[in-house]
């Protein structure tokens, strides 16, 4: 059954093209493991079962016609429970919208199908996406497939477990704070967080507009980085919808020359520094980039041990009001503790509109410092998190510091890629996480690519 | 003499690299016209006579020599007093920069050498470019050329005026309220606001960063539509400082199909109608659009009659505390009336946090609902204010509101490039073109054709 289930999306998408599998035969293998291993994740949350497969139906009836295939012909892929798919419900974690149901697809999802795939599931988040873990009052905990003690992180936690399992080849996840690649990191699967407009959110629920808009971006999530590069060109581009969505051109991974690229290589960002195994894993990419002709150097942003304080400055900035705000207009009294413990990190002491304004400056400022760093260097490799997966409910242990590797791309805006370059002494995946200039998705897969290529990638868990 | 202080930039190039006409000629011709008409206008705040000069003389030997000529070959040009010089005093309208010498070039001056221009001038703006007319403390009071007890607007107000009287072919000015194209508009010369993102701000004092910095853009003037697409590709693109500068690629004007586009007009922002001579430019420009062939119908985003509420919300978002953060940092202790006038509308209830965060959302919505719109149109040709120029000092107070006939594109942060089509009375009337994001092309096809059909600048009578 893995002979389906383990393959890339772009792998299956060749095969169904050369009708060596139907589509219903590779929704089905899905669909099959999914109920072989979600018991032990719970992972998916809306399984469409009978329309994806009626889907796969009019997918193979439209190949046998002849009809020209999309490069995601009858490939079934999954989303966050975040991100809508009409007629299916949507909570995004929150008890107030236990019964919603989206009336339009997201942006990205009509993409999706246009170019041919079939959404199969909904998956697990933290209630309102607000966590590192994946745990809420509507579906419960998501577990690590890898260690079911542990998170698979989040907020699209039930993404990277579902794909690593093989229960969804391509998934899409989202990111204002490293939601999709921590948990890629923490399942051992890749992920990439495109540059802040590449990706319309239109669709996504909770709007993460105003001050969080320009942190914000949805993004593919794989087991493979081939399957990324697949995706992205889909799923890219403005939709008359989403102001921050802009046209700007795309390159192609596979043309990117990685001889010559100059990176700048840190393991330590002055919050937290990574663990042992953590460091063991980067130094394993620094070599297989090495190897490959990049130019690796010691070198860390200007104001890159500032971003931990600036982020925490953002989710002060409003004490926590657009947070409840969101809960009322779901209609939630109830939240789960996750989202008390991000209250708390919210406080109470909201900024002076003074204050708002200066932090606005402030941000921009330094955002102009930090982009300083690629006029001497192409990409940066770092932790994508100090330590792999921890348990479940450590969360508020881990505190600030451990976050600071992801979040400070965020404030940037610039695309960063997650892709699996070791193993913990405890048999758990380590990601390490590629940063490349803004709208150089192409580098940061180029480079995800190579590591992948030299060091395996993602490994089979043994569920 | 006018055929060189007259003629566009494109053709003031032209004339160089064909060694019909040297640069050291072309910049002398303009120092001339700037000693004729800026005692009228008062418009040059810092006038580079000897370094222009130099520079032409350098210019010509280049050329001479055989060397590179750029697109802007030996072309004087002038900038705003906020955008800066290396070595020259930039002082942003304000009073304690009234001795300050800017260290570096900004991107876009540095852009515009690249190019091959020579700085002629800097000119004047309103203190810290915040107004919708042009007076500092420091310079003085600009006039409209065409009616010298009229302002010229503002902020790049001395740019307008001293580009209208023939002194300065091609300026660079600055907006994020109107400041290009309402004083394009008052004083009858073409403009453009590009797309949020496009051209860097590296160099711009103020700094209009954070809050305004999504509403903010340094853009072209000049007499003639042909100019601005000629300098637009000079500035625009990541300098590796601004980082909300995106490489979206610039299309072509002149390969934009103007039979294939279709329009909006209108005339009334659902605040504040235009008048009836404002009304008449509108639909002088309609009619010159469809006899080439765009479909031109009569309809405006909805949502759009929120503009002026929300201008005043961003006007009155920290209550102040920015500017006097930026009269603190120039060492201002003296403000002009005009900039007093604008802190009193800003008021003194800033926002809370909270509240402030929701501005912040409210601002997406208000983007994604006129976004919505332009999906059925390629571009909107609307007023540029809603009459011609006014008297000085009536433009702050009753009249403020008016702001919002180009804030709205500020806020949604696309193209809107502004050329003349009518009168009232003396005084010009341009009309307002905006398109869709990044598409500067468009709106600049569309201001090129406005300008044929009906003139565009005309002389003013000095």
């Amino acid at each position: 059954m893995t002979e389906l289930t383990y393959k890339s999306a772009t792998q299956l998408a060749q095969m169904i093209r050369d009708k060596k599998a139907s589509s219903l035969e590779v929704v089905d293998a899905h669909i099959a493991r999914i109920e072989a291993v979600n018991p032990k994740l719970n992972a998916v949350v809306q399984l469409r079962a009978d329309s994806a497969r009626a889907s796969a139906v009019k997918a193979d009836e439209s190949l046998a016609r002849g009809d020209e295939p999309g490069p995601l012909h009858g490939v079934p892929f999954t989303v966050k429970d975040s991100i809508a798919i009409e007629g299916v419900i949507s909570t995004a974690g929150t008890a107030g919208r236990a019964n919603h149901v989206s009336s339009a697809d997201s942006t990205v999802v009509a993409r999706m199908r246009a170019a041919g795939a079939i959404p199969l599931a909904a998956t697990n988040v933290p209630e309102l996406c607000l966590g590192a873990e994946t745990d809420n009052l509507v579906y419960g905990r998501t577990n690590n497939p890898y260690d079911l003690t542990r998170t698979p992180g989040g907020s699209s936690g039930g993404e990277a477990a579902l794909i690593a399992s093989g229960g969804s080849p391509l998934g899409l996840g989202s990111d204002v704070g490293g939601s999709i690649r921590q948990p890629a990191h923490y399942c051992g699967i890749a992920g990439i967080k495109p540059t802040s407009g590449r990706v319309p959110s239109t669709g996504h629920w909770p709007p993460l507009d105003g001050l969080w808009g320009p942190m914000f971006k949805i993004g593919p999530m794989a087991r493979f980085v081939e399957d990324l590069a697949l995706t992205l060109p889909i799923i890219a581009g403005p939709d008359w919808r989403d102001p921050r969505a802009g046209p700007v051109p795309l390159r192609d991974p596979g043309e990117v020359e990685l001889a010559g690229l100059r990176l700048g290589f840190f393991t330590d960002n002055g919050n937290a520094a990574a663990d042992a195994d953590t460091v063991v894993a980067l130094n394993a990419a620094a070599d297989a980039l090495a190897g490959a002709g990049v130019e690796v150097r010691s070198a860390m942003p200007r104001g890159a041990a500032r971003a931990n304080d600036m982020f925490k400055a953002v989710l002060q900035a409003d004490g926590g009001a657009g947070v409840r705000e969101l809960l009322e207009e779901a209609g939630t009294s109830d939240p789960h503790p996750l989202i008390q413990l991000w209250l708390d990190r919210q406080g109470d002491s909201p900024l002076s509109a003074a204050e708002f304004a200066g932090l606005l400056a402030e941000l921009d400022q330094w955002r102009g410092e930090m982009l300083t760093f690629f006029a001497d260097h192409d990409a940066i490799l770092c932790p994508v998190w100090a330590t792999p997966a921890i348990e479940h409910g450590k969360l508020a242990e881990a505190g600030w510091p451990d976050i600071s590797y992801t979040r400070q791309f965020n404030l940037t805006g610039w695309p960063g890629a997650v892709v699996r370059a070791g193993t913990s002494g405890g048999g758990l995946p380590i990601g390490v996480q590629i940063v490349a200039a803004p709208w150089r998705e192409d580098i940061a897969l180029a480079l995800a690519g190579q590591v992948e290529y030299s060091l395996g990638g993602w490994q089979a868990p043994t569920l | 003499m006018s055929e060189l202080f007259y003629a566009s930039a494109t053709r003031l190039a032209g004339m160089i690299r064909s060694g019909q006409v040297s640069s050291a000629e072309v910049v002398d011709a303009h120092l001339e016209r700037i000693e004729a008409v800026n005692p009228i206008v008062n418009a040059v705040a810092q006038l580079l006579a000897d370094s222009a000069r130099k520079d032409a003389t350098s210019a010509d030997k280049t050329q001479a020599d055989g060397g590179p000529l750029g697109p802007l070959h030996g072309v004087p040009v002038t900038v705003k007093d906020a955008i800066q010089i290396q070595g020259v005093i930039s002082t942003g309208g304000t009073l304690g920069r009234k001795s300050y010498v800017a260290t570096a070039d900004s991107a876009v001056v540095t852009r515009l050498r690249g190019a091959g221009a020579i700085m002629l001038a800097n000119t004047n703006v309103p203190e810290l470019c915040l107004a919708g007319e042009t007076a500092s403390i420091a310079y003085g009071r600009t006039n409209n050329p065409y009616d010298t007890s009229r302002t010229p607007g503002g902020s790049s107000g001395g740019e307008a005026a001293l580009i209208a009287s023939g002194a300065s072919p091609l300026g660079l000015g600055s907006d994020v309220g109107g400041s290009i194209r309402q004083p394009a508009h008052y004083c009858g010369i073409a403009g453009i606001k590009p797309t949020t993102g496009r051209v860097p701000s590296t160099g711009h004092w103020v700094p209009l960063v954070g809050l305004l910095g999504p509403m903010f853009s340094i853009g072209p003037m000049a007499r003639f539509v042909e100019d601005l697409t000629l300098a637009l590709p000079i500035l625009c693109g990541p300098d590796g400082l601004d980082p909300s500068a995106a490489p979206v690629p610039l299309g072509q004007p002149c390969e934009v199909d103007l039979s294939s586009l279709r329009i909006a007009s209108f005339t009334d922002n659902g605040a504040y109608p235009a008048d009836a001579d404002t009304v008449a430019a509108i639909g002088a420009a309609a009619e010159a659009l469809k006899n080439t062939g765009v479909t031109v119908d009569e309809a405006r985003p909805p949502g759009i009659e929120r503009a002026p509420d929300m201008f005043k919300a961003v006007l009155r978002a920290d209550g102040g505390a920015g500017v006097r953060a930026l009269l603190a940092e120039a060492g201002t202790t003296k403000t002009h009336a005009y900039l007093d006038d604008v802190l009193a509308l800003m008021g003194d209830s800033p926002l809370s946090g909270a509240d402030f965060a929701a501005l912040l959302a409210d601002m997406d919505g208000f983007r994604a609902e006129m976004l919505s719109f332009m999906q059925d149109y390629d571009a909107l040709l609307c007023p540029a204010t809603v009459s011609a120029a006014v008297p000085h000092g009536e433009f702050i107070g009753p009249r403020w509101p008016g702001v919002a006939s180009t804030f709205q594109f500020n806020l949604t942060g696309w193209p809107a490039a502004v050329v003349r089509a009518g009168q009232s009375g003396d005084l010009p009337i341009g009309v307002q073109i905006a398109a869709r994001p990044w598409r500067e092309d468009v709106a600049l096809a569309l201001a090129q054709q406005v300008q044929d059909g009906l003139g565009g600048w005309q002389a003013p009578s000095f």
